[in-house]
C-alpha cells in the first residue's frame, strides 16, 4: 500500500487562548515538518488535520499554542506534547 | 455520510491552508507585540520602494491610505468593507513590490489600578515597598515577588462572570469598595447573601475577618478608592458561618457549602482551619466537586507541618476541587506562622501586611487628665494631674495623692475623681488603663462608669475594686462599656480610705477609650495564611473567567502547576510553587483524545 490519506483529530482545548487569534494546535509526526493548525475564526480553533503519509508507523503528538506568554507578551506558548499516537499505514 | 464527513474536513482544511494560515503567520512574525487582536478592516503595508507609487497600489485594490507620518515605505491601509483582513492580507502577499503585509496590531498600556492605596498593595506588585501600617516583620520587600498581576490585568480585569462565595465571618456588603462587587441574590437574598450562624439572610460582618478577605478578591479596581483587588469587577456572594468572635461549626461550614454550589458559586473560599477530620464537611466539599466547583482554602497559622502531626482541616482533606494555600511574605520566605506541608499544602501567596478592606473602624480616646497642667477632671479634692517618671520617660498620671509616689493619702477619706467624653456610635466599645497602687488593708480604689454625665459612683456601674500594693505599674486593664456608645460616658475612679493612713496611693496612666463600629470607608493591614487563600480564590475566579470552558479541576490545575518556583516553598507544598496570575493564564494543557482516520 502506497501513501494514504490520515485525518488526526483530537479533543478541542480549553483554554481561551487556543481558541483565539494566535492561538492553535501544531502536529508533529516522526520525521515530517510540523504542521500548523491555527484558529481560523469562530468559537474554537479547528482540532484535525489530513495528511497524506507513507507505509510505515508514525508517532504523532500534537501541542496547543495560544497567544498569551507568562511574561505577560504574546510570544507563543506551547503546551507540552500530548500522548503519541502510533499510526501505522500497512 | 462517510463521504460528507471527509468532504467538511477537506473544506476546513482548505481554510486552513489559505488566507487564515497565513494569517496566522504573519502575526507569529510579529510577535513581540503586546496585547492581542487588531484593527478589523485596517493593514499596514512596506513597500519595497516608496518610489514604487504606494498610493497607487493601494487605491488600484479598492483600498485606501489612512493618513500617517510614518517613514515612506509604509502605509497604513483601510480595506472596503466588503473584505476581511486574511482577505486583504492575500491582495498584497503576492504583490512583488511589497516587503511585508501586516494587521494593524492592537497595543496597550500595562494596566495598574488607580486606587487611592494601590501602592501598598505589595502582592500585586512588588516594588520592594514598605507597607504603612504594617504588623509583620520583616516589612521591607524585593520587587518583583508578586503575582505578576500587572501583567495579567493587560487582558483581564472582571472577573464577574464567576461567583466567589466567600465563607466566612460575613461581608460588609456596603463597604465602598466592596458594595459594587457583590453578589445579587435577588428577592430571596437581598443582602447579597445568607448567614448560618444567625439563622437569617443577613450576612453583615461583624468580626472584620470576612471582609478583609473579599476585598482580596474583589475589591473594586480602578475607581480611585481604596484598594483593588485580584478582580477589578467581581460577583462575591457572602455566607456567614463564623461568629463575631471568628468560630464556626461543622452545621454552619457545611450549610455554606452547600449553599454556595446550590446557587451558582464555581469557586469557594475557606480561610478557615480546625484540627479534626470532620466527614460532613469533607462529604459537602466532595459533593462540590461534581458541581464543579473549586474551593480554596487556607493552611493555617501555627507554624506547623501539617502532615506532620498537626493537622488542619479543611486543608488537609484531599480532594481533587481543593486547594490548600500557605503563605509568603514580602521576600517570598514562608511566612514566620505560616503552615506547610509536603503532600497537603499546595502553593503559595502573598499573606503578610496585606492592606484590605475592613468592616469596622476603631476610634480611639486617649486622655492625659489635664489642660496645661492642671486636673481637668472633677475632683472635691485629693487627686491631681501630675507627671511621673516611668524609666528613662515621663508620663501625666492621675494620681492620689498630688505628690505621688512621695507623701501619703489622706485618711478618712472619700475622695471622687470623674470625666464626661462623648463616645461616637459603634458596636462596641472598652476603657482601658494601668494603675499603680499601695493601699492600707481595708482602704481601697474603685472604677466606675454610667451612661449620661455626673458622679458615676452616686449612680453607675461598678467595674473594679483594687486593694493591696501592686508590682510596679500593672495593666492595662480594659473594661466593657459598650452601653456607652453614642452617648455621653463618665469614668471616674474613687479612692476610699480608714481612719489609719500612711500608704503611697494610687497613680493611674495610660487611660483610653476605644470604641469600635461599623465602618463603609475603612482600611487595613492583617497577616494571615486567611489572606493567602483569597489570592488564589481571585485568581481561580479570574482564570475562569477568562477560561469559560475551564472546570474546577482546570482551574487549580493552572494555579499548581503554573506558579512560579520559590525555594521557601520546596518540599514544604505539593508543588514548591508560589501564584503567578500571568502564567496561570497563559497556561495550556496538552491536547487529549487524539485518534487517526484512514481515508
Amino acid at each position: 500500500m502506497g501513501p494514504a490519506a490520515v485525518t488526526i483529530a483530537w479533543a478541542p482545548s480549553r483554554e481561551a487562548s487556543v481558541n483565539r487569534p494566535g492561538g492553535g494546535y501544531e502536529v508533529a509526526i516522526g520525521g515530517l515538518e510540523p504542521i500548523d493548525v491555527p484558529y481560523a475564526s469562530g468559537t474554537a480553533a479547528p482540532t484535525s488535520t489530513t495528511v497524506t503519509l507513507p507505509s510505515g508507523t508514525h508517532a504523532v503528538t500534537v501541542r496547543a499554542y495560544g497567544a498569551l506568554d507568562a511574561t505577560g507578551g504574546t510570544t507563543r506558548t506551547f503546551s507540552a506534547a500530548s500522548q503519541v499516537l502510533a499510526v501505522r499505514l500497512k | 455520510m462517510i463521504r460528507a464527513s471527509i468532504a467538511s474536513l477537506v473544506a476546513v482544511f482548505l481554510l486552513i491552508g489559505d488566507d487564515v494560515g497565513r494569517l496566522a503567520v504573519v502575526r507569529t512574525a510579529a510577535a513581540q507585540r503586546v496585547g492581542t487582536g487588531y484593527v478589523e478592516g485596517e493593514l499596514i503595508v512596506r513597500f519595497k520602494s516608496a518610489a514604487a507609487g504606494p498610493h497607487a497600489a493601494v487605491a488600484m485594490r479598492g483600498h485606501a491610505v489612512v493618513p500617517s507620518q510614518g517613514a515612506a515605505n509604509w502605509v497604513h491601509v483601510r480595506v472596503s468593507p466588503a473584505e476581511s483582513v486574511a482577505q486583504a492580507l492575500a491582495t498584497y502577499r503576492n504583490d512583488p513590490a511589497v516587503e511585508s503585509v501586516q494587521p494593524n496590531y492592537i497595543y496597550r498600556a500595562h494596566a495598574l489600578p488607580n486606587d487611592a492605596q494601590v501602592s501598598q498593595l505589595w502582592a500585586l506588585r512588588n516594588t520592594g515597598q514598605a507597607v504603612v501600617s504594617s504588623s509583620y516583620s520583616p516589612n521591607a520587600g524585593t520587587a518583583g515577588d508578586d503575582m505578576n498581576l500587572e501583567r495579567a490585568w493587560d487582558h483581564i480585569t472582571d472577573c464577574s462572570s464567576v461567583v466567589v462565595a466567600v465563607l466566612d465571618s460575613g461581608i460588609n456588603y456596603n463597604h465602598e469598595d466592596l458594595a459594587p462587587n457583590m453578589w445579587a441574590g435577588g428577592s430571596a437574598f437581598p443582602r447579597h447573601g445568607t448567614d448560618f450562624v444567625d439563622n437569617d439572610d443577613d450576612p453583615m460582618d461583624a468580626n472584620g475577618h470576612g471582609t478583609h478577605v473579599a476585598g482580596i478578591i474583589g475589591a473594586m479596581g480602578n475607581n480611585g478608592t481604596g484598594v483593588a483587588g485580584i478582580c477589578w469587577q467581581a460577583n462575591i456572594m457572602a455566607v456567614r458561618v463564623l461568629d463575631a468572635q471568628g468560630f464556626g461549626t461543622t452545621a454552619s461550614l457545611t450549610q455554606g457549602v452547600n449553599f454556595a454550589v446550590g446557587h451558582g458559586a464555581k469557586v469557594i473560599n475557606m480561610s478557615i482551619g480546625g484540627a479534626s477530620f470532620d466527614p460532613v464537611l469533607s462529604a459537602a466539599i466532595a459533593d462540590a466537586a461534581t458541581k464543579d466547583v473549586a474551593v480554596i482554602v487556607a493552611a493555617g497559622n501555627d507554624a506547623a507541618n501539617v502532615d506532620g502531626g498537626a493537622a488542619e482541616y479543611p486543608c488537609a482533606f484531599k480532594h481533587a476541587n481543593l486547594l490548600c494555600v500557605t503563605a509568603l511574605d514580602q521576600q517570598y520566605a514562608l511566612a514566620a506562622f505560616a503552615n506547610y506541608g509536603a503532600a497537603s499544602v499546595d502553593v503559595g501567596a502573598p499573606g503578610t501586611n496585606i492592606l484590605s478592606s475592613a468592616a469596622l473602624q476603631t476610634w480611639n480616646i486617649t486622655d492625659g487628665f489635664n489642660t496645661f497642667g492642671a486636673l481637668d477632671w472633677t475632683s472635691a479634692g485629693g487627686w491631681a494631674s501630675r507627671p511621673l517618671s516611668l524609666g528613662a520617660r515621663s508620663i501625666d498620671v492621675l494620681a492620689n495623692p498630688a505628690t505621688f509616689p512621695s507623701g501619703t493619702y489622706a485618711s478618712g477619706a472619700d475622695q471622687r475623681v470623674y470625666k464626661a467624653f462623648m463616645l461616637p456610635p459603634g458596636t462596641s466599645a472598652t476603657l482601658s488603663f494601668s494603675v499603680q497602687h499601695a493601699l492600707l488593708s481595708g482602704d481601697s480604689l474603685m472604677v466606675g462608669y454610667r451612661v449620661g454625665t455626673g458622679d458615676p459612683f452616686a449612680s453607675g456601674a461598678l467595674l473594679q475594686t483594687f486593694t493591696g500594693t501592686s508590682n510596679g505599674t500593672m495593666g492595662p486593664f480594659v473594661y466593657d462599656i459598650s452601653a456607652c456608645t453614642g452617648s455621653p460616658c463618665t469614668v471616674g475612679f474613687r479612692l476610699s480610705s480608714g481612719a489609719a493612713s500612711g500608704a503611697q496611693g494610687v497613680a493611674i496612666s495610660a487611660f483610653q477609650i476605644n470604641v469600635t463600629g461599623p465602618s463603609n470607608v475603612s482600611y487595613r493591614v492583617l497577616n494571615g495564611t486567611s489572606m493567602a487563600a483569597p489570592q488564589a480564590s481571585g485568581l481561580a475566579a479570574m482564570l475562569r473567567a477568562y477560561n469559560p470552558q475551564y472546570t474546577s479541576a482546570d482551574v487549580i490545575n493552572a494555579i499548581s502547576a503554573s506558579g512560579r518556583p520559590v525555594a521557601s516553598l520546596a518540599g514544604r507544598t505539593t508543588s514548591g510553587r508560589a501564584i503567578d496570575a500571568m502564567s496561570s493564564l497563559a497556561h495550556i494543557n496538552p491536547p487529549t483524545g487524539l485518534a487517526a482516520t484512514f481515508h
